[in-house]
């Protein structure tokens, strides 16, 4: 009997804790809604998909060799979901010729614009002009340039592939965490929208000073 | 032991009149606790007990053990085996934490529970009288010599002979001979032990000797763990080391 | 911190003051009549739940140790952010036992006299060292976060020289009381329920203090993610899932060897019979083992279910509810039989108890939020890489102070 009343009651506390923090609109933080970025962390390669034929460069782009020689790039799921979705707004344009580092993309999380770093050195071939204006819903698809080049995406000192590229990718979205905790001015309101589950990864760009936004480039999109 | 004294009790010459009850009280100097003697139960104002089953009368109380548990798992040792064989107590040691109650085979010691500087309550064995050489109070009390007082060997003894001398009277067995490593208190009764309210299922063996048995590994636990850890302490290191050495020389093959 | 926010009523602070100020009473109340009026022990329990409580307690700060252990001696750095919590932990947690026991002794003016009246066959007495040793030992762990943060750097350096030994000799301290507390009961093999009575009794203690420790570690971490905002100036107290995913699988194998334990006793000592006794025991019996061994074995050997932060909140709790229940059930129920009464804890048993344990949580909060007990180095890593937790730090402390 009193194992089962000491027991009840420690269940009990648990209980009324959970209904008090339902109460003031909070979540306990076993039971907040997944955030989808900080489920990368959890769960293994089932939820970021790494193509095995792709390489990923620091500057979240990816890069795949063509059997025509030409090279297509597109950005990396990190880049378009980091702090809500990515709509692209610029490409480089056709004929250009590219330096490793140069503008590749422009993009914009909500109404905060960021560039992407071409990953190489070439002459853009073309332009994939279904992606301008829109966002991005597969960042696989939706290649965004394709350039000539002579480039190999398989130097390892620049590029990462198959599980390398997983746990970068991984390891970036944790960094992300730190973050954005690190660079939202309104600490409180984050902290709530991270428990509530809040639709933060839509949310939270607003949230961010506006010099942020330039450390976020050279945090994450710098080569 | 030899000069040890104790009691041996006979259930079928007692006759349930209560002298050794009320002689216990006296020699005590505990107040009244019951007006029916045979309702009565230990307690920390009652240190024996008269009880009836049926016909039969028979007593409780400490059972004086040779190796007690009550002594053993007394922290500070407020609980001591006195020369005489006697278990006696000494409050001003105590801190009260009862295990002795738990731990007690027969559930003998009593707690002076409503006051604020409780003792453990329980026989002596008049263990003072004892020593100044009268017999213990129930002893002196008892008109039919059911209780009588003596040497451990002689008690013994005695109570042989009579189960040997008239089988069909008595149940074939004395108990506290043997039970929880045997006591001071002896009894023979005519029907089994179960029957007036005894613990009847005591191993032969001294309570103690089930701590004792876990608690005889505690050095080679202590020395062997220590050395166990300062082992894996100097291995893992040492494979840290050895990691990081490679790595770094790794690190230099590759540039 | 402002004082007005240490004044405004939340639910759970005004719930803390109500059981504090019932505690209150309770413990004059006890200190002033006496055990037989404040509780319902009697002559045929003598132990009852502060007893039980206090074996609860020392099996929920068994963390203490292992993760000590795990880091300083296996040297496994990867667990090193939970080596202060658990350490406080442990320490709190003695501190509460202590508290329960010298409320539990009918005479606490005497509570000194195990120091210099020795009985070295008792073990209680072994116990009773076992903890003035250990509290030291954690005293002397916790020490240096205390030092650092008034700056005083002398005597770090001789605690660092004799860290290891210390934590060596934790450990060990830690082996012998732990399992102790089970050996407590070798002595009364006629009174405690077969089903609970074994010769492997100490070891059974001690396997499954392990698993209930560190599941209470994880457990921990959630109320501290939980209670520790950011707006209160906490900055590491995330819920590290890699870390605590770790020491789910280290209990998932305590509660495997624990399990097979129990099986080969039972096995031996010829005691499965006893299962098919329909009693209170057997049914508190299957109550323990299934929600503290079996429901949690199966949940761990699922590989998703171990990263799943909900689930693993729920396994752990799981496993701290076995050890409730095995230890209440070591020392109450299955003594209930034998003593011939059934003891329920009084109104002041239980609200001194709940007092001990709000004033612990009390009393973490204060050292959480005072001294560096949640540090990752991890994250003092990336913080000197990026540099932008230093603007983050004046952005708060503008903010609320
Ligand atoms: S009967 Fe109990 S109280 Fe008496 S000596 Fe034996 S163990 Fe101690
Ligand atoms: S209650 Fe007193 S006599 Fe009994 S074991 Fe504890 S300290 Fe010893």
């Amino acid at each position: 009997m009193v194992a089962i009343f000491v027991l009840a009651l420690f269940l009990f506390i648990l209980l009324v804790d959970l209904i008090v923090l339902r109460i003031q609109g909070k979540s306990h933080p076993a039971f907040e809604p997944a955030l989808s970025q900080y489920d990368y962390l959890v769960h293994d390669g089932n939820v970021i998909h790494i193509p095995s034929n792709l390489f990923f460069s620091k500057g979240h782009t990816w890069l795949k060799k063509n059997k025509n020689g030409l090279m297509e790039i597109g950005i990396d799921p990190f880049g378009s979901t980091a702090l809500g979705t990515l709509s692209i707004l610029k490409c480089a344009e056709v004929g250009e010729e590219l330096k490793r580092g140069g503008m590749i993309f422009e993009g914009s999380y909500g109404n905060k614009t960021v560039k992407f770093l071409s990953p190489v050195n070439g002459i853009v071939k073309s332009v994939n002009p279904g992606i301008i204006g829109k966002k991005i819903s597969n960042p696989y698809e939706s290649w965004g340039v394709q350039l000539v080049s002579n480039d190999s995406p398989e130097n390892r000192d620049l590029f990462f592939s198959g599980s390398d590229a997983l746990n970068w990718i991984k390891n970036e979205f944790s960094k992300l965490k730190y973050f954005i905790d690190d660079n939202s001015p309104i600490v409180e309101f984050v902290g709530e929208t991270m428990y509530d589950g809040g639709s933060l990864s839509n949310d939270v760009v607003s949230l961010l000073l506006d010099q942020s936004i330039n450390d976020f480039e050279k945090e994450f999109l710098s080569l | 032991m030899l000069n040890e004294t104790g009691i041996l009790f006979d259930v079928t010459l007692c006759e349930g009149c209560g002298a050794c009850y009320d002689m216990c009280k006296e020699v005590n100097n505990l107040p009244e606790t019951n007006d029916d003697y045979l309702k009565d139960h230990l307690s920390d104002n009652t240190f024996t007990v008269v009880e009836e089953y049926g016909e039969i009368y028979t007593r409780k109380l400490c059972m004086h053990c040779n190796e007690p548990a009550c002594v053993s798992v007394c922290l500070v040792g407020a609980i001591k085996k006195s020369s005489t064989g006697a278990v006696v107590y000494d409050a001003d040691k105590c801190i009260g934490c009862r295990y002795c109650m738990q731990a007690c085979p027969h559930s003998i010691p009593r707690y002076e529970w409503g006051t604020t500087k409780p003792r453990i309550r329980k026989c002596n064995l008049c263990d003072d009288r004892v020593k100044a050489g009268k017999l213990p109070g129930c002893v002196e009390a008892c008109p039919t010599e059911a209780a009588i007082f003596g040497k451990m060997d002689e008690l013994i003894e005695i109570a042989k002979n009579r189960l040997k001398s008239d089988p069909d009277k008595y149940y074939q067995h004395i108990y506290g001979l043997e039970e929880a490593g045997g006591g001071h208190v002896l009894i023979i009764s005519p029907v089994p032990f179960e029957q007036l309210g005894y613990v009847s299922k005591l191993t032969s063996e001294p309570m103690p000797e089930f701590t004792m048995r876990a608690m005889e590994k505690i050095p080679s636990v202590a020395i062997g763990g220590g050395l166990f850890l300062s082992a894996m302490f100097w291995l893992t290191k040492r494979k840290n080391e050895l990691a990081k050495e490679k790595k770094s020389t790794n690190g230099k093959e590759n540039i | 911190m402002k004082i007005n926010d240490i004044l405004k009523p939340t639910f759970w602070k005004v719930v803390s003051v109500i059981i504090v100020t019932m505690g209150l009473f309770s413990t004059y109340y006890r200190f002033s009549l006496g055990l037989g009026l404040t509780t319902n022990l009697h002559d045929s329990v003598p132990w009852g739940l502060w007893i039980g409580f206090d074996f609860i307690g020392v099996g929920l700060a068994a963390a203490g140790f292992t993760i000590a252990a795990t880091v300083h001696i296996f040297h496994i750095h990867k667990y090193e952010p939970l080596v202060r919590p658990a350490i406080l932990t442990a320490f709190l947690g003695y501190s509460v036992v202590v508290c329960l026991l010298v409320v539990d002794l009918g005479r606490p003016e005497n509570f000194w006299h195990p120091l210099v009246m020795w009985n070295i066959h008792s073990v209680m007495f072994e116990i009773t060292w076992c903890l003035i040793c250990y509290t030291t030992v954690l005293i002397l762990e916790f020490a240096p976060v205390v030092l650092e943060k008034f700056k005083i750097k002398a005597p770090i350096k001789y605690l660092k020289i004799i860290s290891i030994p210390v934590v060596i000799a934790g450990v060990i301290f830690s082996t012998l009381h732990q399992s102790s507390f089970g050996s407590l009961y070798l002595i009364v093999p006629g009174k405690l329920h077969p089903l609970w009575y074994s010769s492997l009794l100490p070891v059974h203690f001690y396997i499954s203090c392990i698993a209930a420790g560190l599941s209470m570690i994880i457990f921990e971490s959630f109320l501290i993610a939980r209670a520790f905002t950011k707006k209160d100036g906490f900055h590491h107290t995330e819920l590290k899932m890699d870390i605590l995913s770790g020491a789910s699988f280290a209990v998932l194998i305590a509660l495997i060897a624990g399990f097979l334990l129990k099986i080969y006793d039972f096995i031996d000592n010829g005691k499965l019979p006893l299962l098919t006794v329909p009693s209170t025991e057997t049914y508190l019996f299957y109550l323990e083992i299934l929600i503290g061994t079996l429901v949690p074995i199966f949940l761990l050997s699922y590989k998703k279910l171990i990263e799943d932060k909900k689930w693993m909140y729920l396994t752990s709790i799981c496993v701290i509810s076995g050890l409730v229940l095995n230890r209440l059930n070591v020392s109450i129920t299955g003594l209930a039989a034998s003593s011939g009464v059934n003891y329920f804890p009084s109104f002041d048993e239980i609200s001194i108890t709940m007092m001990l344990v709000v004033l612990a949580i009390f009393a973490f909060r204060l050292i959480a939020k005072n001294f560096a007990v949640f540090v990752s180095n991890e994250s003092e890593n990336s913080v000197n890489e990026n540099g932008t937790a230093k603007s983050k730090q004046i952005i708060l402390s503008e903010r609320y102070e």
